[in-house]
């Protein structure tokens, strides 16, 4: 068994990163009531449009994290406007048409790219030892840059006006109307800002494990969990609920059985759903 | 209130219809992704079996006006997946060549390649067009245990040719042996998963102790093909002077190995060995050397026996060492290295080991044409089991009826497959590496590397 202190460096550095990906699921979630099922598929589309960045433009590590971004928020902004936009009503259309274009982004780079996986540059190379325990560079590197993102997207929802009229819109949309907000123009911002967020943890989760035509399902599937325990529409409960399942993820896979991984967040979304069906800090919101 | 409380729980409730829809759907897509190494995968949309005709027609120069002789090749989604690919090409390549040199027995051979999708299913079904619509004469391919395993008796009852040129479960052998009149139709042409396990502890008992290696981690992935491979290697590792000090399974769908990783430094072992056979196995290695694990890395990885891994993995694949067949610089025969070059000229890449047990499968059944100068199945059957043939992996006999691996390529180091590849940087140019031969000794292109790190 590995010492404590190595199952908590994993732990906290892996949870930053996934708090960052629910962190763009519950926002869409919680302004726009919808199930956002692309939202693994962005991940990948961002992971690609760094590697390409790399291997078709000889482009660096910031050259490969702004064409993430730049991918995953036209994605977004495109999706919204082509497919979500005249469903936005419609969460269980939504969910469908996530799906389908989720199914078909992962299946144009299974033709394009094969079953292969690939890398991208790390953002630092090189490791360390703390505690005895190896710590590569590049996850400081991802989990310093994860939770700058974190505490940049907090403050913007909840110290700008942005913000406010974020959570206004999340709120009661028809009110945040009447007092002149463009519910359409937040919902359009939120699909890019996830799509964005999603893109740039695409590059991270490359950086780290490899790029691949299915990456994106884990952190869909661990997505929902993460929202589902930390509550909806709430990126403190989206942190939180980051970082327990990050950690049982790690403690089930060195302490009880490495092939467990992956399993053990997925119970725990089934007993908190029927533990604790709100979540932890989630805030049930009237959007009628 | 009440509307609250309604909208509430539709809200909850919605997310977790949401959640079982995509858990349900990803889980779907998994189905038989990359599974063993892999038998391709699932595309998750119903994408209609793929089908493609190449062969006879290209080169006629031999033909007698008799019917072609098919083959059926059985393989992974051959448009996408390395080792679906290198099946398709590899049979395309061997009936090609037969056909330039006059076809076999009079006829021209014709290779007709379906697409198994990597599950059974649509594996049977590509198993009853080939041998109810097309009439093959010859079936080969098949890269997993569950496929292999589900059509044993499929090829028992169209009582076809088949030579399996991916798939290592020696249960398809076993059942040879212990029915033979039944399951006579099944050959192998590559290395069980028991013998490439003989192979691997040839490799150990060598060049561990010259390494200075004592202490052993070995990591496997949880599935048909490989967990005997393992169990068989850990309890000869019993009788060994080495330390097992850590082994352990892990599940096909991981993607972060660092948790085992810790495990392994955490166990002291020098070296860790491993048995990964899936594309996503990958970020095994680049996790390995991302984070300059303080063990070496030799054993079985599949995806890095593609001669392309090392640009793949932007060299992060450097010093890691795998149980392989395919290697540029391999040179098993005569044969092989204008395989390799002629592969290279038509489809652009170097083969990727199911190009070799391809060709070598198509390779062996020619020759056994020749010498029983009949298509009977039965004669074909009593010639194949006697036929000593040099392919392009080396020299080729199969066991016997009455062994254990009936009918299964016998292990023949030194004369044949397996190699143990490493990949080395190019001295010129680190960006790009070799896969240098470095076991067995009649196969040796250049003395193992430290990583840097190690040193």
């Amino acid at each position: 068994m590995v010492n404590g202190l190595a199952i908590a460096i994993q732990a906290a550095m892996l949870s930053a990163l996934y708090a960052v990906v629910a962190i763009g699921f519950t926002l869409i979630f919680g302004v726009g009531g919808v199930l956002n099922l692309a939202h693994g598929a962005t991940i990948t589309i961002g992971a690609f449009a760094g590697f390409y960045a790399v291997s078709a433009f000889g482009g660096g590590v910031f050259a490969a994290v702004t064409a993430a971004v730049l991918a995953s928020g036209a994605f977004g902004a495109v999706l919204y406007l082509g497919l979500i936009r005249p469903f936005r009503d419609d969460p269980t259309i939504i969910m469908i048409l996530t799906l389908i274009v989720a199914i078909a982004i992962e299946y144009l780079f299974l033709v394009v790219e094969g079953t292969s996986a690939y890398t991208v540059p790390q953002i630092v190379a090189g490791t360390t030892t703390v505690g005895g325990a190896s710590v590569p560079y590049n996850l400081v590197a991802i989990f310093v840059a994860s939770w700058l993102i974190i505490g940049a997207v907090f403050y913007w929802v909840n110290r700008t006006d942005t913000g406010r009229a974020i959570i206004a819109t999340s709120m009661d949309s028809k009110g945040a109307f009447l007092v002149g907000i463009d519910s359409d123009q937040i919902n359009l911002l939120m699909w890019v800002v996830a799509s964005v967020l999603a893109g740039i943890a695409g590059y991270f989760f490359g950086s780290y494990l490899t790029i691949g035509w299915s990456m994106g399902r884990t952190p869909l599937i661990l997505s929902f969990a993460i929202v589902i325990l930390g509550g909806l529409g709430s990126v403190r409960g989206s942190v939180i609920g980051a970082y327990l399942i990050g950690s049982i993820e790690v403690v089930t896979t060195n302490v009880i059985n490495p092939q467990l991984q992956g399993l053990a967040p997925l119970v725990a979304v089934i007993i908190i759903l029927l533990v604790r069906p709100s979540g932890l800090y989630g805030k049930e919101i009237d959007i009628a | 209130m009440t509307q609250q409380r309604t909208r509430t729980f539709g809200r909850r409730s919605f997310l977790a219809t949401g959640t079982s829809i995509a858990v349900a759907s990803i889980a779907g897509c998994q189905t038989g992704e990359d599974s063993g190494g892999s038998d391709g995968q699932s595309t998750g949309n119903g994408q209609s079996t793929s089908e493609e005709t190449q062969g006879g027609t290209a080169a006629t120069t031999s033909s007698s006006g008799s019917d072609p002789l098919k083959i059926g090749v059985l393989a992974p989604s051959p448009e996408n997946n390395p080792n679906g690919r290198g099946m398709a090409n590899g049979a395309r390549l061997a009936g090609d060549r037969l056909n330039a040199n006059g076809g076999v027995l009079g006829s021209d051979v014709e290779v007709i390649v379906k697409n198994t999708k990597g599950n059974a299913g649509a594996a049977r079904e590509a198993y009853q067009d080939l041998t109810l619509g097309e009439g093959v004469d010859l079936t080969t391919g098949v890269m997993s245990a569950e496929v292999l395993m589900s059509l044993m008796d499929a090829i028992a009852n169209q009582e076809t040719l088949h030579i399996t040129s991916g798939a290592i479960t020696p249960g398809a052998s076993a059942m040879v042996a212990e029915d033979y009149e039944t399951y006579k139709y099944h050959f192998r042409s590559s290395l069980n998963g028991i013998l490439l396990g003989r192979g691997l502890e040839d490799f150990v008992t060598d060049v561990f102790p010259q390494q200075g290696w004592t202490d052993v981690a070995m990591l496997g992935m949880d599935s048909q093909d490989v967990t005997p491979l393992q169990n068989g290697v850990a309890g000869w590792f019993e009788e060994q002077d080495f330390n097992l000090v850590y082994n352990e399974s892990f599940s096909p769908g991981t993607q972060n190995f660092n948790p085992l990783f810790d495990q392994v430094e955490e166990s002291g072992a020098d070296v860790l060995l491993p048995m990964m056979v899936t594309p996503g196995s990958t970020a095994a290695i680049v996790q390995w050397a991302n984070g300059e694990r303080p063990f070496e890395f030799a054993g079985i990885h599949t995806p890095s026996q593609s001669p392309t891994f090392y640009e793949e993995t932007d060299g992060a694949a450097a010093h890691t060492v795998t149980s392989n067949i395919s290697s540029p610089q391999a040179e098993y025969s005569q044969k092989t290295q204008p395989f390799i070059a002629e592969y290279g000229e038509r489809f652009g890449k170097a083969p990727v080991f199911t190009g070799f047990t391809t060709g070598g499968a198509i390779g062996m059944w020619a020759e056994a044409l020749k010498q029983a100068g009949t298509r009977d199945v039965e004669e074909l059957i009593t010639t194949l089991e006697s036929t000593s043939y040099t392919s392009v992996q080396g020299l080729m006999e199969f066991y016997a009826p009455d062994h254990q691996f009936a009918h299964d390529l016998k292990y023949q180091l030194g004369q044949g497959v397996p190699i143990f590849t490493q990949w080395q940087p190019n001295a010129d140019d680190s960006n790009q590496g070799t896969q240098e031969v470095i076991y067995p000794e009649e196969f040796r292109t250049a003395e193992y590397q430290s990583p840097p790190w190690i040193n």
